[in-house]
């Protein structure tokens, strides 16, 4: 079950930030999204998930159209998604942040965990050999105790993306998982990317500044260039194409 | 038609009260965001400040004595910024919003305590008597003392727009109100323009609190029920904007003054938190305010 | 474990000092200090619920307490016979159920409706517009004229002792604990420590929200139906926005997101205070209504120095969850 977007456009006062954006994210497709600060990228993830209403266009999951519903809703419908800054509930513990997106499952009612009856204990520990495996899975486990703010940076990226994926989404948005790495930790968060996209079975969207990890980890990438996809296709065609120079070329930073 | 006109002059004393004080709401909201829940008190310890002078100093002119109280207001005001809110500055908003319940508590059992509870009127100052010309004109019963504190307090506003739009303070205030953060850099000296911004606030909440005492009366308390008013009309008319909290409080006044002369004057407060409240609720960042947007 | 022993403590304390043992030590004034902490107690907790772990800041809290005692008032002497009608002591507990069980349901009532309408706002806002509810509630009260007005609901029975106020303050105290320590408490904390994540990760905040604002308003009102049958005597002043700063004060002090923060906020503000009247009343009359100074002092001085509190997100070992397996 993919991601289906046609002609999606937003603009914030007279500034149109996305301009009748195009994907066709198949069922275990990863995709990157590519351009120069202030293109638009992470406004495409907004209006994904439901944090900006689109002026015009259609989102669809699956057969499903999402667009313009609450964030919430577009949540469990199965988008899950990473932030550029990271957003961890840094005074819960590290297990608590996982154990917190399972919410959904939790399966049991109010009255229950005010009671602790029978199936509340049942679940509840459920929940927690859940979220216990969730968390070897992606070593984390022995820093459970911990609180998620006082993690080491590269493990704070590890267990938002963790925790996107215990939501048990279809489809997972990566919002610059790589930026403020060290070459070191952008070689080790690619072979976790590689993993997820390989054990879960679920469709990657990579928005990146850095045009390595898009080149090692995507099938297929669009550049955006104030709010327009300015080319698309395969990574190594895509930064060969002039207006993509020209497009990163414009700002001081060249491409890597 | 003359007690229409008598309705009138009410609100507009009335109204020029709640502009008084929600002018020091407002200025210190647009400024380091802040709601300033002890403002009300300053009123009320203006108020006290005025009695004081005119009980202990019957000689003073009112033209002395209305400075003079301004003044003394305004010192206390910045010395309660300077105490308790500037090392606060940076902390969580919530910390720096009870620390203003606090001061705004200790003030009124300050008073409580040493001037006593009961309700008092400051001596009249001003003349008390009917303006013929009103009252041969237009048959409305319309006494000096409103229309001068009606008058008086128009000036102040005045001054305070001459103040911030016209002046290298009032520059500086608008520079702090648009970016907090970025003024530094330009060689403003933050500290002061707050300082200032809280002593104009007081010294304006003082000349509210004096009237209030000729043309009501004043208790310790008052400044709770009056200060909320008084942000109430802040909001309706768009915290952080002058014009608007001078708007809000004519409105809000006459709401309240048609209230009292037609429904009954027990239902004036539930009206006026009513009015907040639907306010709130179809502008949950009030009128002027605007939407900010989130930040993902 | 520890409820258990306070209970085992409570109900011969209770029955000794009915019975006038030992009146020097079991004087009936300690018992009623302890009956207010219990009070308070309850009414922190539920403010912590808010302000503590959901991060919000609603100033509004006494507001469903009077809602609390003006129905459980209402109930204790319109609706139901008088405890001397009944049996003894069963006839005591079938009242204190009832009016309690209503001063919860219309409190919890009021709170939802309130939480509904407010959904959208947050942060100042969302303060000023409980205050407002609070000031609007005790306006609304005033003009009642079958609860007294301004004058205030006299005649109540007498159905509350230190017992009925322990058990309900460990009641609250467990079932919130339980709760917070449940998926429905994660979700609160997480919309704490980072709303837009929390609502990503399909968290209806909205909805959580309006839980936690029946579920507080629920309990503040059980400490009003308890408050008006043990004060007998309850006028709209005694919940309007003093009383609420009062809350605020024992939240802070005691530390936010802490039960037993909040357990040591009410404890130690009540003993200081009384402490305080004491020894001005003993060493200096004149001076013995000056203590009112220190509890706002109190206040600024925390913010300014701890802003967490005594034991802001601490818990003492009987209110932590089991860290099982």
């Amino acid at each position: 079950m993919g991601l289906r977007i046609t002609d999606l456009t937003k603009s914030f006062g007279g500034l149109t930030a996305v301009d009748g954006f195009n994907l066709e994210l198949g069922d275990r497709d990863l995709q990157g999204i590519i351009g120069p600060n202030g293109a638009g990228k992470t406004t495409v993830f907004n209006l994904i998930t439901g944090v900006y209403a689109p002026d015009r266009g259609q989102i669809q999951l699956g057969e499903r159209p999402v667009s313009g519903l609450p964030s919430d809703a577009i949540a469990r419908a199965g988008i899950a998604r990473t932030f550029q800054n990271i957003r961890l509930f840094a005074q819960m513990t590290v297990l608590d942040n996982i154990t917190m997106a399972l919410h959904a499952r939790a399966g049991y009612w109010l009255w229950e965990a005010a009671f602790r009856t029978g199936n509340f204990h049942r679940q509840e520990a459920r929940l927690l050999a859940e979220s216990r495996e969730h968390l070897a899975r992606f070593g984390l486990l022995d820093r459970q105790r911990e609180s998620a703010g006082s993690l080491p940076y590269g493990e704070q990226r590890r267990l938002e993306i963790a925790r996107a994926l215990a939501t048990g989404p279809k489809v997972l948005l990566l919002d610059e998982p790589a930026a403020g790495m060290n070459p070191r930790e952008v070689e080790e968060l690619i072979q976790l990317i590689q993993q997820v996209h390989r054990d879960f079975s679920l469709a990657i969207l990579l928005i990146e500044h850095q045009l390595p990890v898009v080149m090692e980890l995507c099938r297929e990438v669009q550049v955006l260039d104030f709010g327009q996809t300015i080319a698309s296709g395969a990574p190594q065609e895509v930064v060969r194409n002039p207006l993509v120079i020209e497009a990163y070329l414009g700002e001081e930073e060249a491409p890597a | 038609m003359d007690t229409i006109i008598q309705q009138l002059f009410n609100a507009a004393q009335l109204g020029a009260v709640y502009a008084l004080i929600a002018l020091g709401y407002s200025m210190v909201y647009g400024i380091i965001r802040l709601i300033n829940f002890a403002h009300g008190d300053i009123f009320m310890l203006g108020g006290f400040i005025g009695l004081l002078l005119t009980t202990r100093f019957g000689w003073m002119p009112f033209y002395l004595l209305l400075p003079l109280a301004m003044l003394l207001t305004a010192l206390v005001g910045v010395a309660i910024e300077r105490v308790a809110y500037r090392r606060l500055r940076n902390a969580q908003r919530m910390s720096v919003v009870i620390t203003t319940l606090g001061v705004g508590i200790f003030l009124e059992n300050l008073v409580r305590l040493t001037v006593g509870p009961e309700t008092r009127q400051i001596p009249a100052r001003l003349p008390s008597a009917p303006v013929v010309w009103l009252q041969q004109h237009l048959g409305a019963f319309v006494t000096w003392d409103k229309l001068l504190i009606i008058l008086i307090s128009l000036a102040l506003m005045a001054i305070l727009w001459l103040v911030v739009n016209r002046t290298l303070i009032g520059t500086a205030m608008r520079a702090v109100a648009d970016n907090k953060d970025a003024v530094p850099l330009m060689g403003v000296n933050l500290n002061l323009v707050i300082a200032v911004t809280f002593a104009i606030g007081s010294a304006l909440a003082a000349a509210g609190g004096i009237f209030y005492g000729q043309a009501y009366s004043i208790d310790p308390y008052m400044g709770i029920d009056l200060g909320w008013k008084a942000f109430i009309a802040a909001v309706i008319g768009g915290i952080g904007s002058i014009e608007g909290a001078v708007l809000g409080s004519f409105l809000l006044a006459g709401v309240e003054v048609i209230t009292v002369a037609y429904l009954s004057s027990n239902l004036k407060n539930g009206i006026a938190f009513g009015l907040l409240i639907l306010l709130l609720l179809v502008w949950p960042w009030g009128i002027m305010g605007k939407p900010t947007l989130k930040k993902v | 474990m520890v409820c258990t022993l306070i209970l085992a403590l409570a109900l011969p304390l209770q029955l000794s000092v009915d019975a006038g043992l030992f009146p020097d030590v079991l004087n009936p004034y300690y018992l009623h200090l302890l009956t207010i902490i219990g009070m308070n107690i309850i009414l922190v907790a539920s403010l912590n619920l808010l302000n503590g772990y959901l991060g919000e800041f609603a100033l509004g809290h006494a507001g469903f307490m009077a809602v609390g005692a003006y129905t459980a008032a209402l109930l204790a002497t319109k609706a139901l016979p008088s405890a001397a009608a009944l049996p003894p002591v069963l006839g005591t507990c079938i009242i204190l159920v009832v009016t309690l069980g209503g001063a919860m349901l219309m409190a919890a009532g009021i709170g939802y409706l309130i939480g509904l309408v407010t959904f959208k706002t947050v942060g100042d806002y969302l303060a000023i517009i409980t205050l407002g509810f609070n000031m609007i509630i005790v306006n609304a009260i005033q003009n009642l004229d079958f609860v007294g007005g301004p004058r205030g609901f006299t005649g109540i029975p007498k159905n509350t002792n230190f017992l009925a106020v322990a058990v309900c303050a460990l009641l609250t105290l467990g079932l919130l604990r339980n709760l917070i320590q449940s998926s429905f408490g994660r979700v609160w904390v997480s919309i704490r420590e980072n709303a837009i994540a929390a609502e990503l990760m399909g968290v209806s905040i909205a909805k959580a929200k309006n839980w936690a604002f029946t579920i507080a308003a629920a309990f503040a009102g059980l400490a009003g139906g308890l408050w008006a049958q043990n004060q007998q005597f309850i006028t709209p002043r005694s919940f309007d926005y003093i009383k609420t700063t009062e809350i605020l004060v024992m939240l802070y002090l005691g530390g936010m997101a802490s039960l037993s923060g909040s357990i040591l906020g009410v404890v130690a503000y009540t003993l200081l205070m009384e402490l305080l009247r004491n020894l001005l009343s003993a060493f200096a009359p004149q001076l013995a209504e000056w203590r009112m100074l220190i509890s706002p002092l109190i206040l600024i001085v925390i913010m300014l120095t701890r802003q967490t509190g005594l034991l802001g997100n601490r818990e003492w070992r009987w209110l932590r969850p089991r860290q099982g397996a």
